[in-house]
This record gives structure tokens, C-alpha cells and sequence, in this order.
């Protein structure tokens, strides 16, 4: 009989018992504070693993109080939500531009605000990125590298389809209607897709946000009292889809399937069965997995639409674990400024740079291009990361010169700020329509796209 | 006498209970409790894991506003019935001609049973090798040498889901069709040869006497089938993601969509439990049949 | 497969077969049969040869059935860089794990409802019965929530095999299975250990067990190829150097050439396909020993 009670108990403990779960220790018995350091290379990575190593050491000799534990989770959409509900976060982590948003909403990051401020980042972090890491004022992660998209020229196929200037460099589409007609002439000279562009898992309208915005599309506004309101069911966005069906049913110049990610634009540029994408820099698994010559990968600007010529940034912000102490905090930023992450240039941060960029010289993995900057006033960090770009670069600088050189009127601009992900999926939908229907009309699936978007996301929004 | 057999039957009673007990144990913790808690979580607004905020029927009233819910709906029952179509009439008649081919049996039941060992997520991606819409897929290929055209497969929204019943078919008739060769073969040769003498011909025979004798497992498996594919999942996963233009995209996958991508557990669990009640229909049906069947019996 | 030509079970009487009409319908019948053997076989041959194909041949157009060359060095190669050994040893070892819960968690309570039917059982059993129905995702989010945080007692069995082992050891579609076996042996061999004064635990290690043999070698089978194939938990939960093959297989996608990723499918299927082709029969008849009876 006791023992059924204490199962009875048992049992009722259980269905009482809801979360709550002990305080994690964050410092150790010497009052060392811990912090645990996400994305830390794997052994297998011989080269950056013995690199990060020695970063540790050199770190914990000059701030004796702090102590690093090495953690090799990076962020995935299917792992995230573990580690973060079990409070097995590093202190520590890195996510993508396009999450940002997603993860604050959520309240898995620390606010880092006082932090920001102590460091001097508030003044130096460029206008255009706050959006992304901020929340009612408050500060939740700061950038720590970034990129804007570029379109990726395959070389052999651009010869090939007898795209090429006198001096054998690439001729580069200015517009998109340029673009297009490339393409179409890539399909009918080598029978390979002239474009491949995203259309799934929400990269499609990740993909797709930069020819909108060329097209002139405002996705959203806020009015005065706050409210956001969904604005793509306009003629330029119309056009823009427009442009993606053209590409399939006049220039026939996409590949077949209606379900491409970066994964499926990797393999057919690498398999020269893509003349073009657009993606973001560095694209290490066209040289990694491909096997891709250098010399064979351009990168120039986005071409320019009516409205102009604009490239989505991306990139990686850095974001503290909820719940983590001030002195936690506080050794997250050292440990920031210490590996070159942060705008400022101290001789541990050159040292720690250029030695990224040799292992990658040594891996082969492109180098080459100049990486944009997420800081406001980093002539300094700019300069030097360029000089170091010249001296190892592997892709010939006449592939590149576009991307580098960018024309004057390429405007950079973050992705949409509200509910992006679900404007991506929503965007997708659109897209896989007008490539597997001939008879779509951009115009209406726009139109009933945001009028969903307005009512399903928008307008539930807090 | 009686009053100790009385202690020696709850002795008794106990002791199965403690064998019983890790299963108890673990339906309760891993069953029962979830989906009493998943109910609960439903009325509220959720910070991450952790309810913030009541807001009574709130979270069912969004997604039922939603007009990809009513697709996702009205996508999981044209699964169901695609399914029942292609998924579910065929392995009763390759069970019956099974069940009369008299060479290489064993062969023809290993081979028809091969595509079910291999794991859904393996058989999905080869599948959308074979589905592959550029002249390169394995279908195409076929079709191209037959001088046909080539089909859009995946591509084409109003067909997808057919496709992905066909792909679902492909590892789950082999097991389907030996249940039923094995219900068949239970019927013995007399009353068919009774059958032969009085003259009735091989679809008199198979209409009269083998649908009846199978008909109570064809009933259980129909019902099996239908709350198997109500749940469809990991096929519009991993082959379509849930296009073209969301034409395929499941219950599951949406709830999935809800809780893993968009972070907002609050409207994965309403999917959940207006699934649940979709389902608790369905068996009520399933037990309603259940209790005909075997009445009649 | 004992004889070539199987015993007549069917519709087709022996005097029958001899008419002309009915050899014919019967021959259809065959041709029937070895198409669909066909449909069932070629897609995984296809996969096989493919392997073998290098990344250009692989994505040439139109395609090639049979590779240009067979190359082992590339079997060797994509083992070994990906690591696959390692992972197949953690899959064994899970499935391991899930096969021994579920023998004893599914086996005892079938046992204890078909023969012991203490007072409740039915109602249990009914429960069960229901239980069966319940969709999968209603209980994700809670559950996962039990998975990281465990009630009283607060484990984070992240990155353990536990969670899948006691999914397994809660499987109502097994418990099933076991109690109709049971239901099915002869009832004088429980009548004759009762006179004897057997306990229940004695009856069980002493008759029980040994005969219920047959079934638990077809439920530890099934249970191999559901954890070979189970990829949304450990997706969830592990993601360390336990990491299993069902959830690598997805996370690979991305990461390999596809004619590598190709080979590292057909790898993923060759342990269910060999054990299969071993215990070819147990399986078969286990497909129909209980789980719908007639």
C-alpha cells in the first residue's frame, strides 16, 4: 500500500510539476566567470580549431577573472529551439541577420543595451542594421560580420555562350531586363539554365526582396499609430514577379525544379549548369564541395532595376544567452573585441584576422572580395581587412571588380523589419506559382499574398 | 477460505500491476500527460515554452481565420482521399491476384515488401530523384524514351499531392497487400471450389466469397489508412517542402511550420488539438465499425 | 521460397487451370506481379548504381542507368570522411536501447492484460486503444518540453538516447501485438503452472519468456528498422557526436556533392535491406501475426 501511494504521489507531482529550472552556475569554484563561446571549430578542423585554441589562452592570460568553454553548436532552425527551451544556449552564439528578429520575439537573448553603450558600439553601429537588433530601444545582439548579396557570374558558361568583353572578362547584365536576356541567351547557346534563382523554404523571397526593391516595391509601412501594413500588392512588385516569370516562360532560362534553396544554387553554378545567382559572399562550398576553380567564380553588383539598384545585407549577429550576469556580459564583449568582431583594430584583433584569412588561403576557400562593414566609422578595420583581402586573394581581381567597385547608385538595405520570415514564405508561394503555372497573374496572387500576410501576421502582430 | 482468496487475488492484482507498471508509466508520461498539457497550453500566449498570457479560444480563432489553414485542411483530406484511391484499393486486388500466381511467390512477396524497410526519409528524397522535372529524373527518362513528354511532376500544384500518395503507396503496399493474402489464404480452397462447380466464374468468386471473408481487416486497415495519412508528414518534408504554392502542405507540416520555424508554439498546439478532434471523430467511426463488424460476425 | 511452384491456395481450381482462358488470365496475373516487383526494385538499384557515378556523370543530362566506372576507393572515401561508422554504432546503439524497452515495457503489460486481467486491465486496455488514434503532434511541443526539462526531477535528457528509448518503451501498436500473442498460446500451460503455485513473475521468466520467443524476434526486427529511420526526435534533441543516421541523413543534404549523398543513402539502407534479406520470413509472417486479426 505505501507503495502505491508513493506512486500515487509520484504521479500527481508530475502532472503539478511545471518548468522552472535550477539556476545554472556561471561562475566556477576558483570565481572564475564562465562563459561558453558558440561556433567554436571542431577538432577535425585541425587549422582553426589549434587557431581558437590559442585564442583561449592568449584571452584567459590577459583577463585572468574569465574563463572560456569552448562550444561547437551553430545555429540551426531545427536545433535552436532545443537548446535555447533547455537553456543549453552558449552564453555566447551567433545567428543570421534573417533570424534576428525571430530570436528576440522568442526571448532567448540578454538585453545587451548597457553593454553596447559602455563599449561605444550604440554611435558606431550603422543605422541600417539597429533595426535588426533592437527591440523597444533596447539592445539584444550586435553584428558581428556581415555581407551584402552579389550575383555570382559562372565563367566557363559566360564564355561559352560568347558573353565576354574583348579582354575575355565577363560581361556584366547592368539590368535586370539585361539579366534576363543573358540568361536567355546562356539557355540557347549551352543549354544550361541561364539563372538559378531561390524559390523554397522561404529563400525565394529572401532572393526575391532585392529585384522587388530594384522594381521600386515597398513592402510595409508603419503608420502613426504603429500599425504596419502590408503594401506589396503594388504594379512594381507585380513587375518584379513578372521579371521571375519571364525568366521562366519567355527566356525558359531557370532550371526545372520549383524547389531551389542556396543548397540547389551551389550545385547547378557549381555543376556549370547555372549561369548565374544571387547570393551572399563567400559561397565557400562551390570551391569546398564543388570543386570549383577560382578563376572560374565572378561576383559583381545586382543589376539595377527602374527604381534603381539595391543588395540585401546579411551577415551574423552576435547574441548573449538570456539570463546571463552582467560580468558575463561584460566578458562576451572582451572576448568580442579580442577576436576582431567588434569596429576597433587592437593589435590581438589584426593578428587574429589575418590569421583567419591564411587558414582559408591555405584551405583554398575563396578570397577575393570585400566584405561589407556593419560599422559606421571603421575606416580603420576596413582598410586594414582589404589589405589583407589584396594580399591573399585566389580569385583574380578582374572577376571581382564589380563587386568591389559597386557603382554609385547601389543602395545596401536590410531585410524587411517585421514578420520576415512569414512575408518569405508568403513570397515563395507567389514565386513557385508563376514558374509552374504559364497562366498566373502576378497581380492577383500579390494581391491576395498581402492581403493574408496583412491579416494572418500583420494585424495579429502585438 | 474465501476471504483469503480474496487477499490472494488483490495480491495478485498487485503484482501485475508492477509488471505492468513501465508501461503505465511511460503512456502516462509520454501520451496521455503530453496532450493534457498541449491542451491546456492551447488558451494561452506562450513566451518560448512558457505561458504568458489566457486568452481563451484566441489562438483557434487566428488560425482558423487563416486562409492557409483552410487549404492546409482542405490539402490533408485530399491526401485522405487520394490516398484511399491509390493507396488503398490496390494491395485487395494484388492480394487477390497474388494469392493465385503459382510461380516464384516468395520472390514476388520479398520484392513487394523491400520499399517498406528502408526509412521514410531515405524513400522520400529518392523519390524526388524519380520525380525530378528537368529530363534528368528517373520518370522522365522513361517517358522520354517512350517519346513522351516530360511531366512537371513535383512542379505541378494541382497533382503534387497525388504524386506524394503515389511515392507514400510505394513503401506501404507491400505490408497491406501480405495482411491480406494472409486474411485470403485463410479462406481454404473448398468454398471456392464449391463456387467452381456451381459455375461461377473467377470475378463472381472473388466478389462473393473473398471481399466478404476480408472484409472486416479491409475495414480496420481503411481506418488505419485514413488516421496514418491524416498525419502526413516527413514525405511533404522532405520532397516538397510544402509547395508548390503551398499545395501540399499537411496539417503536421503546418503545425511544424508553427512551432520550429515561426517560433509561436501557441498556434502549432491549436493545429494539434484540432487535428486531435478530427481524429477522435475518425475513431468513433473506427469503433462504430468495429462493433458492426464484429456484431455481425 | 521452399518450392518453386507454391501449393494452390487460391480461387483457381486445379481442373480449372488446365483451360486455356484461365492460363492466360493467370499469366496476366504473373505479368502483373513482375511489374510491380519491378516498380519496387529498380528505384533502389537505380540509387545503388548511381553512387557510383561522379558528380557530372550524376547530374548529366539525359541521365545514365549504368555508371561509367565503379570506383570503391569513393565507397571507402565517403565512409570514412563523414564519418559514418561512428554514427551507424550510436544508431545500433539506440536501436538497442529502443529494442530492449520495448520488449519489456510493451511485452509485460501485454502479457499482465491478456493472461493476469487484473481488476482495471480492461479499462487500460481501452485506453490504449484510443490512445493508438492520437495524432503525433498534438503532444511535440509538451513533449519536448518533458524531454529538456523532466518533470521533479529537472534532467536535461538532451543529447541522450533516453528519450527515444522510452518513446519506444510506450508503443501501444506493440503492446498490441504482444497481448493478441498472448492471447494466442494454448491456455493449459498457464492453468497447469498456477496448480503448481507459480507467482506471476515465475510464470513469466519460466513459460512466458521462452515462448514468446518467436515474437519478441519480430518486434526487436521491427523495432531496428523504426529506430534505423527515426530522425525527428534525435533531430530535436541531439546534436552532439551521438548524432544518429536518420537525422544526419537530412542535415547532409546540404553539405555533400549530391552523387556522395546518393552513396550515403544507399549505405543508410543496406543494414535494414540485409537483415531483411536474413530474416526474410520471421518479418513477412510477423507482418500478420496479431497486429489485425482475422
Amino acid at each position: 500500500m505505501k507503495k502505491m501511494l508513493a506512486v500515487a504521489l509520484g504521479l500527481t507531482l508530475m502532472l503539478s510539476a511545471v518548468g522552472c529550472s535550477a539556476p545554472k552556475e556561471n561562475t566556477n569554484a576558483s570565481g572564475k566567470t564562465q562563459i561558453s563561446i558558440g561556433v567554436w571549430p571542431r577538432e577535425k578542423d585541425a587549422e582553426r580549431y589549434a587557431q581558437y585554441q590559442d585564442l583561449k589562452a592568449r584571452f584567459e592570460e590577459a583577463n585572468p577573472d574569465v574563463e572560456i568553454i569552448p562550444d561547437n553548436w551553430s545555429f540551426s532552425l531545427e536545433t535552436f529551439l532545443a537548446k535555447a527551451a533547455s537553456g543549453n544556449l552558449p552564453t555566447l552564439y551567433e545567428v543570421y541577420f534573417t533570424e534576428g528578429q525571430r530570436v528576440i520575439n522568442a526571448g532567448y537573448c540578454a538585453d545587451l543595451t548597457e553593454a553596447v553603450k559602455k563599449y561605444g558600439y550604440e554611435t558606431k553601429i550603422k543605422d541600417s542594421i539597429k533595426n535588426l537588433i533592437t527591440k523597444d530601444g533596447k539592445y539584444y545582439m550586435v553584428p558581428q560580420s556581415s555581407y551584402n548579396m552579389g550575383l555570382y557570374i559562372n565563367k566557363p558558361l559566360f564564355t561559352q555562350a560568347g558573353l565576354v568583353n574583348e579582354d575575355g572578362s565577363v560581361k556584366v547584365p547592368q539590368t535586370y531586363e539585361e539579366l534576363a536576356e543573358f540568361a536567355g541567351i546562356i539557355k540557347e547557346k549551352t543549354g544550361q539554365a541561364g539563372i538559378c534563382i531561390c524559390t523554397a523554404n522561404n529563400t525565394g523571397g529572401w532572393n526575391f526582396l532585392n529585384v522587388a526593391w530594384a522594381y521600386g516595391t515597398e513592402f510595409m509601412k508603419q503608420d502613426e499609430s504603429g500599425k504596419w501594413k502590408a503594401t506589396f500588392d503594388s504594379p512594381e512588385c507585380a513587375a518584379a514577379l513578372q521579371w521571375i516569370k519571364d525568366l521562366k516562360w519567355k527566356y525558359n532560362a531557370i532550371p526545372e525544379t520549383s524547389f531551389a534553396t542556396g543548397t540547389e544554387q551551389q550545385k547547378y553554378f557549381g555543376a556549370e549548369q547555372a549561369g548565374m545567382f544571387i547570393g551572399t559572399p563567400p559561397q565557400d562550398e562551390l570551391i569546398s564541395i564543388y570543386n570549383m576553380k577560382a578563376d572560374d567564380i565572378c561576383i559583381a553588383s545586382l543589376p539595377a532595376g527602374p527604381a534603381g539598384r539595391f543588395s540585401q545585407i546579411g551577415g551574423t549577429l552576435s547574441v548573449v544567452k538570456e539570463g546571463s550576469t552582467p560580468e558575463q556580459i561584460d566578458a562576451v564583449f572582451k572576448w568580442i573585441e579580442f577576436v576582431s568582431n567588434s569596429y576597433t583594430m587592437s593589435e590581438d584583433a589584426k593578428q587574429t584576422m589575418e590569421n583567419s584569412y591564411q587558414i582559408r588561403a591555405n584551405k583554398g576557400l575563396p578570397i577575393g572580395f570585400y566584405q561589407y562593414s556593419p560599422w559606421a566609422d571603421s575606416a580603420e578595420k576596413a582598410t586594414f581587412e582589404k589589405s589583407i583581402v589584396d594580399k591573399y586573394a585566389n580569385i583574380p581581381a578582374a572577376n571581382v571588380k564589380e563587386f568591389n567597385n559597386p557603382p554609385e547608385d547601389l543602395k545596401l538595405k536590410p531585410e524587411e523589419p517585421v514578420n520576415c520570415q512569414e512575408l518569405y514564405a508568403a513570397l515563395d508561394a507567389c514565386i513557385q506559382e508563376v514558374i509552374t503555372n504559364k497562366d498566373a497573374d502576378p497581380a492577383v496572387l500579390l494581391k491576395q499574398a498581402a492581403a493574408d500576410f496583412q491579416r494572418d501576421y500583420l494585424d495579429s502582430a502585438e | 477460505m474465501l476471504k483469503k482468496h480474496r487477499f490472494g487475488k488483490l495480491k495478485n492484482d498487485f503484482s501485475a500491476y508492477i509488471l505492468m507498471f513501465p508501461a503505465i508509466f511511460l503512456i502516462f508520461l509520454l501520451i496521455w500527460r503530453p496532450v493534457y498539457q498541449g491542451f491546456i497550453l492551447s488558451f494561452f500566449k506562450l513566451q518560448g515554452y512558457e505561458p504568458a498570457e489566457f486568452v481563451g479560444l484566441q489562438n483557434y480563432k487566428d488560425i482558423i481565420s487563416e486562409t492557409l489553414f483552410k487549404t492546409t485542411v482542405f490539402n490533408t483530406f485530399k491526401y485522405v482521399g487520394l490516398s484511399l484511391l491509390v493507396g488503398f484499393i490496390p494491395p485487395i486486388f494484388i492480394a487477390v491476384m497474388l494469392n493465385e500466381v503459382r510461380w516464384c511467390k516468395g520472390f514476388i512477396k520479398f520484392a513487394i515488401y523491400f520499399p517498406a524497410i528502408s526509412p521514410v526519409i531515405v524513400t522520400s528524397l529518392l523519390w524526388t530523384f524519380i520525380y525530378d522535372p528537368s529530363a534528368g529524373g528517373l520518370l522522365n527518362m522513361i517517358l522520354l524514351k517512350m517519346g513522351l513528354p516530360a511531366q512537371q511532376w513535383l512542379n505541378d500544384a494541382n497533382h503534387a499531392i497525388l504524386y506524394i500518395i503515389i511515392s507514400m503507396t510505394w513503401s506501404g503496399f507491400g505490408s497491406a497487400t501480405i495482411l491480406y493474402l494472409s486474411s485470403i489464404k485463410g479462406i481454404g480452397t473448398d468454398m471456392y471450389e464449391a463456387a467452381y462447380i456451381d459455375g461461377a466464374g473467377l470475378w463472381a468468386r472473388v466478389w462473393h466469397i473473398t471481399i466478404p471473408q476480408i472484409w472486416r481487416i479491409v475495414l480496420l486497415m481503411l481506418v488505419n489508412n485514413i488516421i496514418g495519412v491524416f498525419q502526413v508528414f516527413a514525405q511533404p518534408l522532405a520532397m516538397t517542402g510544402g509547395g508548390p504554392n503551398n499545395a501540399t502542405v499537411s496539417l503536421s507540416l503546418l503545425a511544424y511550420r508553427y512551432a520550429f520555424v515561426y517560433l509561436k508554439n501557441e498556434k502549432a498546439l491549436a493545429i494539434g488539438m484540432i487535428t486531435f478532434v478530427m481524429l477522435v471523430v475518425l475513431t468513433v467511426f473506427y469503433f462504430f465499425l468495429e462493433k458492426r463488424v464484429t456484431y455481425e460476425d | 521460397m521452399k518450392t518453386k511452384v507454391s501449393e494452390p491456395s487460391g480461387m483457381i481450381c486445379q481442373l480449372e487451370f488446365k483451360t486455356t482462358k484461365v492460363k492466360i488470365i493467370h499469366g496476366i496475373f504473373f505479368a502483373v506481379m513482375m511489374l510491380l516487383c519491378a516498380i519496387c526494385l529498380l528505384p533502389v538499384i537505380w540509387m545503388f548504381l548511381s553512387a557510383f557515378k561522379d558528380t557530372k556523370e550524376f547530374l548529366k543530362i539525359p541521365p545514365s542507368f549504368l555508371p561509367e566506372k565503379i570506383d570503391f576507393s569513393k565507397v571507402v572515401d565517403t565512409w570514412m570522411q563523414n564519418n559514418i561508422g561512428r554514427t551507424f554504432l550510436n544508431t545500433t546503439f539506440m536501436a538497442a536501447g529502443d529494442i530492449l524497452f520495448t520488449i519489456v515495457s510493451n511485452g509485460l503489460a501485454g502479457y499482465v492484460i491478456s493472461r493476469l486481467k487484473p481488476r482495471g486491465s480492461k479499462l487500460f486496455f481501452m485506453l490504449i486503444m484510443w490512445t493508438m488514434m492520437l495524432p503525433n503532434n498534438v503532444s511535440q511541443v509538451p513533449l519536448f518540453m518533458t524531454f529538456t526539462d523532466f518533470p521533479v526531477t529537472h534532467w536535461n535528457l538532451s543529447n541522450t538516447y533516453l528519450p527515444m528509448w522510452m518513446l519506444a518503451g510506450a508503443n501501444c501498436y506493440y503492446l498490441l501485438l504482444f497481448k493478441s500473442f498472448f492471447d494466442s498460446i494454448s491456455i493449459s500451460f498457464f492453468e497447469s503452472a498456477k496448480i503448481d503455485g507459480a507467482s506471476n513473475f515465475k510464470m513469466f521468466t519460466r513459460i512466458v519468456l521462452p515462448l514468446s520467443i518467436p515474437i519478441m524476434a519480430v518486434i526487436s526486427i521491427f523495432q531496428f528498422n523504426g529506430a534505423w529511420g527515426n530522425y525527428f526526435w534525435p533531430m530535436l534533441l541531439i546534436n552532439n557526436h551521438l548524432q544518429v543516421i536518420g537525422q544526419r541523413i537530412l542535415t547532409m543534404k546540404g553539405q555533400m556533392v549530391i552523387d556522395r549523398y546518393v552513396m550515403v543513402m544507399a549505405f543508410v539502407i543496406i543494414p535494414p535491406s540485409v537483415i531483411y534479406i536474413i530474416f526474410q520470413r520471421h518479418i513477412i509472417g510477423g507482418l500478420t501475426l496479431g497486429g489485425v486479426k482475422g
